[in-house]
């Protein structure tokens, strides 16, 4: 179980990954976030800043600002000459964000600066490391490293302790990310699991865990599903995460504004998941291929025309609806967010319609749910 | 070893006394035939009975399962030839052995004995003849074997004066015996006479007759019979198909092309029920072939298939079919033209099904012998028509708009190409395309059209190849399980069917291969030795590519095969 879950941090991303994936780990185990991450909002150094106990420090309340990195760390990330690199984000929050921009309820706390990282801190760099330590730690300061085998052991005391996910839970987890290669075999198991985890949820904190363990739980699986280079399952786990917290959410008009307002941003993540996964596999993996005669038919490897037929249309429909989506978010945003996604839409859009050229059997649709006029998705897009 | 392979010839008498005659033969195997020794002692003791064939006798021939009576049957007829017996008793045995053979092949094999008994002594065939005349039905019926055992022209001719049976009996005989060129002219003269005046099925009797005597004297008159033969084919009586059939089956070598030419209309009538006739059709038209006259057995062949509605095809006319396939290709790619061009469905249906391209690394017709017609709208709908009904043969279908390339007319030469590319090249990337770059090498014509169409095609094989990293879309594991089982069960029906059909299948044990690279079984090597045997099976492999088209593409494709097979020429 460690070993999935080390794997699945060691690759995550910096951006809308491991700044996502911390936040909720640090609220999971009792952390108060006061800074979230988002893009371009990284104030002076520190992606996310949260009160909590140091565990270098014996359980220690102190302030932790974390400064994030995906991967390993090598010589090129601690001093390559960009600003975005650790020794200039260290220096700039030693030097801006301490001294301007911590609130002054926290001003009296220790102050942790963390290097967090889904990897390690590699060799080349840990003599700098531990200069700029030695050189840089006060009473007040303490420098500390978090890598990618303390989130892993967070994780798993955290979201997915033998307390929180019992046997049969994990063992439904452990399938599911083992046959993420068969794609039915893994979906059937996890939905299993997501069934279970959201079946009779709580109002209160206790059911907020269970839905951050579903996340958890559904990121594992993606990375697992990126890893085997067969994003199927992860596509149609994250589709059924994002209907399954879409419900549990529903269901929380009783719960408190702060359990709502953590279910809501867990919801947007499955969504982001969604989308993340929607956009790899609909227009990074299907998409190149969308143009070219018959060769997205070709790629269904069955003697049989029934088999080409569904799956092109479940092709066509999930591009239509990942294009829907977008359209949706891009009507709702403004400005570059809101081109960015139209843009997305358009991609999407393309993609249908050259799925559509290129492959006749969507000319015929078998199925009595094919049957929608074919042009009916795409006229919300303006096509 | 059986029980009555220990007969002896010294103890036939008492087995004859104890299971009556031919209870005694049926105690007999087989091989028993070719015991001269005591075929020549049953025959004697027979013939010392009071009566030769007994109501007993009767009973157990009746009683017999059919491969044990044809058994019996043979041996029977090694002892008919030297029975010491009245001529009326042998006929009344044979007679009944006919007539329980039915219509096996094997049936006749009494009748051919019953000849060699009667010319061991002439008076025998005197005395049979003596019984027809005195009005012995069963004399009549065997009176030609008496006729042709004596040689008697003059006996057979004076026959044809007499009863029907008689008639017929002096006929069948004056076909069957050697005749000099006078006897050959006066016999033909005498049943040229008969075949006028009888019915439709005597006639035809008599003509197959005079077409047997004729064929005796290769000088002779043909024009003599003409207005036999005239009179005859002014009816599609199912006699007369069958005679025009028999006709040029058995006499084509000696028939004029009027003759032949008439015969042939007739074909076309004969109804897909008459099994016998069409066998005869299916041997004429292969003479044909051999003959070189491809193009009176193609239009015969088409329009029999044709006005049958396709209920006579490739099957029924395999012979025909088999000689054109594996013969010389010049007559099977001028047939291939002449059909589709006329572009009728069920004569092309049948040449689809007559033609395979399996393990083939060439069309069954080759490029250079394919007759073009004349004008570019021709050599297109030709082309069009090659795919509609050849598809599955994607070489041969090729060929034509290769062709066309090659010798055809300039503004057809686009139209050719496109069609190789779609459908041909978007459904197979594997024996066409080597053999559409083999050919390309070889002929200078048509050398950067083709490989540009390959290039074309080589884009869409590339991106086809590229996507199959999608691994998403492939089939699930339960999916796959369900086509692996469904694969099976019609392997198993597959093998089933074979196994009903196939006429081995009674001769032989069958060996159930489980594993390896031999088989095993065991033989008998003597009462008691029992030897195992090993045999190496030797590698058998067919291929053969599905066209894509069916898969990812099954009703355009259909819809366009099926536009090709049924739109027709325009009128110029």
């Amino acid at each position: 179980m460690k070993l999935v879950v080390r794997q699945y941090v060691q690759g995550l991303k910096e951006r809308d990954e491991l700044d996502v994936l911390l936040p909720q780990l640090l609220s999971e185990i009792g952390y108060e976030v006061i800074h979230h991450p988002g893009r371009g909002t990284k104030q002076a150094g520190v992606d996310v800043a949260a009160v909590g106990p140091d565990p270098d420090a014996d359980g220690e309340k102190a302030l932790h600002l974390f400064l994030i990195k995906s991967g390993d760390l090598g010589r090129t990330d601690w001093n390559g000459g960009k600003p975005q690199d650790v020794m200039p984000s260290l220096d700039e929050i030693r030097h801006d964000y301490i001294p301007n921009r911590i609130p002054e309820q926290y001003s009296r706390l220790p102050i942790s600066i963390c290097i967090c990282m889904g990897g390690e801190l590699k060799e080349v760099i840990r003599s700098y490391w531990r200069g700029y330590v030695e050189n840089n730690t006060t009473d007040k300061i303490r420098y500390r490293e978090w890598n990618g085998d303390r989130l892993a052991n967070l994780i798993l005391s955290g979201f997915l302790n033998r307390e929180l996910l019992d046997v049969d839970r994990r063992v439904a987890f452990q399938k599911a990310v083992a046959m993420v290669s068969e794609p039915d075999t893994s979906y059937r198991h996890f939905r299993e699991l997501i069934h279970d985890l959201t079946e009779e949820i709580e109002d209160d904190h206790r059911g907020t865990t269970r839905l951050r363990q579903l996340v958890i739980c559904l990121w594992i699986l993606v990375s697992n599903g990126v890893d085997a280079e067969n994003l199927e399952a992860p596509y149609r786990c994250s589709e059924l995460a994002l209907l399954y917290s879409w419900d549990v959410l529903n269901r929380s008009a009783s719960a408190k504004k702060k359990e709502l307002k953590a279910r809501s941003e867990i919801v947007d993540h499955v969504l982001s998941l969604y989308l993340t996964i929607g956009q790899k596999l609909i227009v990074e993996k299907i998409g190149p291929h969308a143009e070219k005669k018959h060769a997205v038919s070709s790629a269904v490897r069955s003697g049989s025309e029934l088999d080409i037929n569904l799956a092109l249309f479940e092709a066509m429909g999930r591009s239509a609806l990942l294009g829907l989506w977008h359209h949706f978010i891009g009507l709702k945003s403004d400005g570059k967010q809101r081109e960015q996604h139209l843009n997305l839409r358009d991609q999407c859009q393309n993609i249908a319609v050259s799925l559509i050229n290129q492959n006749p059997t969507l000319t015929t649709p078998l199925r009595d749910d094919h049957h929608c006029p074919s042009s009916g998705f795409l006229e919300p897009m303006g096509a | 070893m059986d029980e009555a392979a220990q007969i002896r010839p010294e103890n036939v008498e008492q087995e004859i006394q104890r299971f009556g005659f031919l209870g005694c033969i049926s105690k007999l195997s087989l091989s028993a035939y070719q015991d001269k020794r005591l075929v020549s002692e049953i025959a004697a003791v027979a013939s010392k009975r009071n009566r030769l064939f007994t109501e007993e006798d009767r009973t157990v021939l009746s009683a017999l399962g059919r491969s044990k009576f044809f058994e019996v049957q043979t041996i029977l007829c090694e002892v008919i030839p030297f029975l010491q017996t009245a001529p009326s008793e042998l006929i009344e045995l044979v007679q009944f052995l006919v007539e329980t053979g039915g219509a096996d092949l094997a049936a006749n094999q009494p009748n051919a004995a019953f000849r060699k008994w009667c010319e061991v002594d002439p008076r025998r065939s005197d005395d049979v003849i003596q019984l027809a005349k005195d009005g012995d039905e069963l004399a009549r019926l065997h009176l030609v074997f008496a006729l042709q055992a004596k040689a008697d022209f003059d006996e057979a001719i004076a026959c044809l004066d007499r009863s029907d049976e008689e008639q017929t009996a002096g006929v069948l005989a004056l076909s069957r015996m050697q005749l000099n060129k006078d006897q050959v002219l006066a016999a033909l003269e005498q049943t040229i006479a008969l075949a006028m005046t009888a019915d439709i099925k005597t006639s035809c009797g008599i003509t197959k007759a005079i077409y047997d005597i004729a064929a005796k004297d290769k000088d002779v008159d043909r024009s003599l019979f003409l207005p036999v033969l005239d009179k005859l084919l002014a009816s599609i009586d199912e006699h007369v198909v069958h005679l025009a059939a028999w006709l040029l089956n058995w006499h084509q070598v000696e028939m004029s092309e009027d003759e032949i030419g008439k015969c042939l209309r007739q074909l076309a009538s004969v109804k897909p029920e008459n099994k016998g006739t069409i066998d005869q059709i299916d041997m004429a038209l292969s003479k044909l072939v051999d003959r070189n006259e491809i193009q009176s057995g193609s239009s015969a062949a088409r329009a029999i298939i044709d006005v049958s509605k396709g209920a006579i095809g490739s099957d029924a006319l395999d012979s025909f079919f088999h000689k054109l396939t594996h013969g010389n290709s010049e007559q099977l790619a001028w047939l291939t033209t002449d059909w589709l061009s006329s572009g009728r469905f069920f004569s092309c249906a049948a040449l689809n099904r007559a033609i395979s391209e399996i393990n083939q690394t060439a069309p069954v017709v080759a490029v250079d012998e394919i007759p073009l017609p004349e004008t570019a709208n021709e050599q297109i709908f030709l082309c069009r028509k090659a795919i509609g009904y050849l598809f599955i043969h994607p070489m041969t279908a090729a060929a034509f708009s290769v062709a066309v390339l090659e010798r055809g007319r300039p503004e057809a030469k686009q139209h050719a190409i496109d069609l190789l590319y779609d459908p041909l090249l978007l459904s197979y990337s594997g024996a066409l395309k080597d053999w559409l770059e083999a050919f390309a090498k070889d002929n200078e014509t048509s050398r950067a059209d083709i490989e540009k169409v390959l290039q074309r095609a080589q884009m869409v094989w590339d991106g086809c190849r590229e996507a199959r990293e999608i691994v998403e879309f492939e089939p699930s594991e339960s999916a796959r399980a369900v086509v692996n089982f469904q694969k099976m069960e019609e392997a198993e029906r597959t093998r089933d069917e074979a196994g009903g059909r196939s006429i081995f299948a009674d001769l032989f044990t069958t060996q159930h291969l489980l594993y390896g690279d031999r088989s095993a079984f065991n033989i008998m090597k003597s009462a008691e030795e029992l030897e195992q045997k090993t045999m190496p099976f030797s590698e058998i492999s067919i291929r053969s590519e599905l066209p894509k088209g069916i898969f990812v593409d099954p009703v355009g494709l259909d819809m366009l095969l099926h536009q090709f097979r049924n739109e027709r020429m325009v009128e110029q």
